[in-house]
């Protein structure tokens, strides 16, 4: 063990350099009273760990802290969103409902259609799947051969024409 | 009426240091005085440690602020199994091997100076003019060379270096801080001296 400790004998000598690196003068006359302060501001390093891990959640506090008005300012768009996000919250559900609700009128395996030769204004009435319109997609392909069977998958009634009838202005 | 005679002047003495079980027993009332007596006793050791061990004054200076700040937090947890200096040593030496792990890759050296006393100091100028014969090396790029080679240490390893050779802990003491038994220090310190030894090669001829 004697042999090691001269065979690093340099190395300690080396490493004494160590010693030699000081502070800027006057460091340490300060540093309790930071310390001290830091304790009776009841600092717990937490916002240093929030400044070195989430930088932009600290730029954000202390601008908040800065300037107040910016805090008035965040609420405000805050709460603009979330007005804009309830009123498009909604107004899928509306279309949705209308889409998904079968009508009472509607008449089985047919689509909705316009007819502008009828005289009485426009009519709808189901037209037939004609064989051209078969797709590359199975889930498709299968969806019209239960619309032509009156159907549709899981025993639901399908999609279905409602015929609607509205007269022009004039006639 | 007997006039009194003036009493000399004299200089006020120096209060005689207080015992430091003392000081841990008020501050863990809450006195701040206290803590701040023993802040002042330990500033020096725990900075030096801290900046050996990041080669970074700032990160030091913040680490060796926050560890005075959880140890006055934790005071009440001290069970005075060990001595109050072993207990900050260990949460300064924790907290700063969590920040060098998180701040892996990403090493920023901010080097103290070296003060006057190296440049007189014989050991520094025989390490100038007679260990590095191959390189004309000032005391500055020494001290970039020997923190480089520090820094290239794993973070165990490199505080045993620090605590031992630096600091001039003993293996025992060592032992407290990291938790672990006194034949652990001695390997990675063995280790530790072998790795340097390889990164400064250059600068080192043996005696």
């Amino acid at each position: 063990m004697k042999e090691n400790e001269n065979n690093f004998e340099p190395l300690r000598r080396l490493l004494a350099l160590k010693r030699h690196e000081t502070p800027p003068p006057g460091y340490f006359e300060n540093f309790s009273g930071d310390v001290m302060a830091r304790i009776r501001a009841g600092d717990d390093g937490r916002t240093e760990i929030v400044a070195r891990q989430l930088p932009w959640l600290f730029r954000l506090l202390t601008a908040f802290e800065a300037k107040p008005a910016f805090v008035g300012a965040f609420a405000s768009a805050l709460c603009l969103l979330l007005v804009i996000g309830i009123v498009f919250a909604e107004r899928p559900d509306s279309v949705t409902q209308s889409l998904l609700t079968p009508s009472a009128q509607a008449s089985p395996g047919g689509i909705l259609v316009a007819d502008a030769t009828s005289p009485s204004g426009l009519d709808t009435q189901p037209m037939a799947q004609p064989d051209f319109l078969s797709s590359t997609n199975p889930v498709l392909n299968a969806q019209l051969a239960s619309s032509q069977l009156g159907g549709t998958f899981f025993g639901q009634p399908g999609p279905s024409v409602q015929q609607v009838n509205f007269a022009l202005p004039g006639n | 009426m007997i006039m009194a005679e003036p009493v000399p002047s004299r200089e006020p003495e120096p209060p005689a240091p207080v015992d430091e079980d003392e000081l841990v027993r008020d501050a863990r009332r809450g006195d701040l005085a206290a803590y701040d007596e023993l802040v002042k006793r330990y500033q020096q050791r725990i900075y030096a440690t801290l900046y050996h061990m990041t080669s970074n004054h700032e990160d030091a200076n913040d680490l060796a602020q926050e560890s005075f700040i959880k140890a006055f937090q934790a005071l009440k947890s001290f069970k005075g199994g060990s001595s109050f200096y072993t207990w900050l040593y260990r949460i300064a030496v924790n907290k700063t091997i969590n920040f060098l792990k998180q701040r892996k890759n990403r090493t920023h050296m901010s080097l103290n100076d070296i003060d006057f006393n190296a440049e007189h100091d014989p050991d520094m100028m025989a390490l100038i003019s007679e260990q590095t014969p191959r390189r004309a090396a000032g005391l500055t790029e020494l001290q970039e060379k020997l923190n480089e080679a520090l820094l290239k240490l794993s973070e165990h390893h490199r505080l045993v270096v620090v605590l031992h050779d630096v600091q001039g802990l003993s293996h025992e003491e060592i032992a407290k801080v990291m938790e672990c038994n006194v034949g652990t220090v001695r390997s990675r310190l063995f280790y530790a001296r072998q790795q340097m030894q390889g990164f400064l090669a250059d600068y080192l001829k043996p005696t």
